[in-house]
């Protein structure tokens, strides 16, 4: 008796929520600048993951008979100072500064999303914790802590090919509290409204409530900013790496290829080399932010702006 | 509200003594020290120079000597330039400040502007090209963008220089040096405002888009006034006030160097020297400097949340 009533709750729920989010999908298909965002953004990713198997430069590594070759027929984008086809680590690069971007993007979202339920949730002591720790690391300045933690991290001696974790975790270490403080907000509004205080009625446990009533409701939030934090994440590592704090070379990102633009010869005489991972990152950010634009006004209409 | 303000300074104490625990031991675990970057040095002189400076102590004394100087508005003394950190700040920071006001000014004028317009001609090609423009606007890197600018602006076309404050070897005064500066500006200046603009713009069209819809704006209309005076006078106001609390929150950025675009301009600001002192462990210098920037977010903010209890006092905290 009592498990078909609660199959009736959980079926019930779920046409409720497959008809929210088909109208949310409604809306997003008639929004063309996040469509064009989101067909951007699968370009990029086939770019990076998918485009490097079809170049014939994919082993060849170093060429010393190619050195510093303006872009030509055989290679798109020239050569850099190793004869690497520049095209080639594009898209490689590609791979490291969309991997960065993403799981920095989760690791904050995670932090910050657990925090912010916590906080907003349970008031009284654990929200004096967090938000405390949150506003002391929100009154630092953001470049500066990126930098004392890569100098920090340095010291432990990370491989360069797994430099990009490193990088993850300073980034989401920087971008925690503004989420947190963001989802603790909307969670102190939503722990008011009726449906909350239905399921204090019903004498629901504290893992129900949070888990199967609290959290749905957090989720479209979570989704938009997940969504826009990646560009900024995406933004961070370009300029931790451009200044040698992030990935290092041999392994490549956008913000380390751009890198070369320090020496002069190669800034002046060789913009193919630091000109298209700019562009790339440019490109990328734009459409990330388009999606997440797109993705805001179709899950909240209300919530437009800021 | 007095009762207000004073719970709202009290709460700022425990915040700055958080940040100062966190700016000191965060410091204290980089690797390396200024000392131990002179190759030069015998082990002896080093563990005198050790001793000279402190840095024998134990972490945690070091902390409280630290912060007992900070009480005294003492920030200690940079290795680097062997002179007080606050000579050094104060040498340094107002090459940053006119930058960034420079910037500042042209970005909320020009945003102002613009996300008014595009507001209230929402849809029009104007605001489309707009919200593009300001898309772009948020999604370039900003040493990216200051290397363009360089290449196009000052190499290729030299219409400006490419970096320095002054001509170096010119000797100008008066009225030819303030222009030489100004020349000098130019390129850093664009890159911050446009670095800022986006944002900005958007959060004008947001509010005007906002506020016209509201029942006096209607009110305004109806009883038969220009569109002028119901756009310009009864509208932008109310669109303007919580701008003032954004405004608030911009007043560290005046201080605080940018450090990224200081270093791609080598403009002698107090951001490029912090990336200097960072090279080379000049820890009371990048301490100092750290500790001034948070007590100025954390007075700004202060000032953000008053401003807005005066401009909106519906928002007043209980």
């Amino acid at each position: 008796m009592a498990y078909s009533s609660n199959e009736m709750i959980q079926s019930g729920h779920t046409v409720q929520k497959s008809s929210l989010w088909k109208e949310v999908l409604k809306r997003f298909l008639k929004r063309k600048m996040a469509i064009a965002g989101l067909l951007i953004l699968l370009l990029v990713f086939l770019f990076s993951f998918v485009g490097p198997f079809f170049s014939p430069y994919m082993t060849a590594g170093t060429n010393s008979q190619a050195i510093h070759q303006a872009p030509n027929l055989s290679h798109w984008l020239g050569t850099d100072h190793l004869g690497r086809d520049v095209l080639t680590r594009l898209m490689l690069a590609g791979r490291i500064s969309l991997t960065v971007g993403i799981g920095a993007m989760f690791l904050a979202v995670t932090i910050g999303g657990i925090l912010g339920i916590l906080a907003g949730y349970y008031g009284g002591i654990i929200d004096q914790i967090v938000m405390r720790i949150a506003d002391i690391l929100m009154t630092l300045p953001g470049l500066p802590l990126l930098f004392i933690m890569a100098a920090i991290m340095s010291e432990w001696q990370v491989p360069a090919e797994q430099r990009l974790y490193i990088v993850m975790i300073m980034l989401s270490l920087v971008n925690w509290p503004s989420l947190a403080r963001l989802i603790r907000s909307q969670v102190l509004s939503l722990r008011e409204r009726e449906f909350m205080v239905a399921t204090e009625v019903l004498g629901l446990r504290d893992k129900r409530k949070v888990l199967n009533h609290l959290l749905p409701n957090v989720v479209p939030l979570l989704i938009v900013t997940a969504t826009l934090s990646v560009g900024g994440a995406i933004l961070s590592e370009s300029v931790l790496s451009f200044f040698g704090l992030g990935v290092v070379p041999p392994t490549a990102s956008w913000g380390n290829m751009i890198n070369t633009a320090n020496t002069l010869i190669d800034f002046t005489n060789r913009p193919w080399l630091w000109i298209p991972p700019g562009v790339a990152i440019f490109i990328t950010v734009i459409a990330v932010n388009l999606l997440g634009d797109g993705l805001r006004d179709s899950i909240d209409p209300n919530m437009k702006g800021r | 509200m007095n009762n207000y303000f004073v719970k709202r300074l009290l709460y700022l104490i425990p915040t700055l003594i958080g940040a100062s625990i966190l700016i000191f031991f965060l410091y204290s675990l980089i690797p390396g020290n200024f000392i131990d970057t002179d190759p030069n040095l015998t082990a002896e002189r080093k563990a005198e120079l050790y001793a000279l400076y402190g840095f024998d102590q134990p972490t945690i004394t070091r902390y409280f000597i630290w912060l007992g100087n900070l009480f005294q508005g003492d920030l200690g003394y940079s290795l680097q330039f062997q002179r007080p950190v606050t000579e050094v700040l104060n040498d340094y920071i107002w090459s940053s400040f006119i930058v960034a006001f420079a910037s500042l000014f042209l970005t909320w004028g020009i945003a102002l502007v613009i996300g008014v317009i595009s507001a209230t001609k929402q849809y029009s090609f104007f605001d489309s090209f707009v919200t593009i423009l300001v898309f772009g606007a948020m999604a370039i890197p900003s040493f990216f963008l200051g290397l363009i600018a360089i290449k196009f602006f000052a190499v290729d076309l030299g219409w400006f220089p490419a970096g320095g404050m002054t001509t170096s070897g010119a000797d100008y005064t008066g009225w030819a040096r303030i222009k030489d500066i100004a020349e000098h500006m130019v390129l850093p200046v664009i890159v911050l405002t446009m670095l800022g603009i986006g944002g900005l713009t958007r959060y004008f069209r947001t509010n005007m888009l906002e506020v016209v819809k509201q029942d006096f704006v209607r009110t305004a209309r109806a009883k038969g006034l220009k569109e002028k005076v119901v756009i310009y006078k009864h509208a932008l106001r109310n669109a303007l006030l919580p701008a003032i609390t954004l405004f608030a929150f911009e007043l560290p950025a005046l201080f605080s160097g940018a450090i990224i675009t200081e270093q791609i301009f080598n403009w002698p600001g107090i951001g490029a020297i912090y990336m200097q002192a960072f090279s080379v462990r000049d820890y009371p210098l990048l301490m100092g400097f750290t500790m001034f920037i948070a007590v100025l977010t954390v007075i700004s903010n202060l000032i953000a949340d008053i401003l807005y209890g005066i401009a909106d006092p519906r928002v007043r905290v209980k």
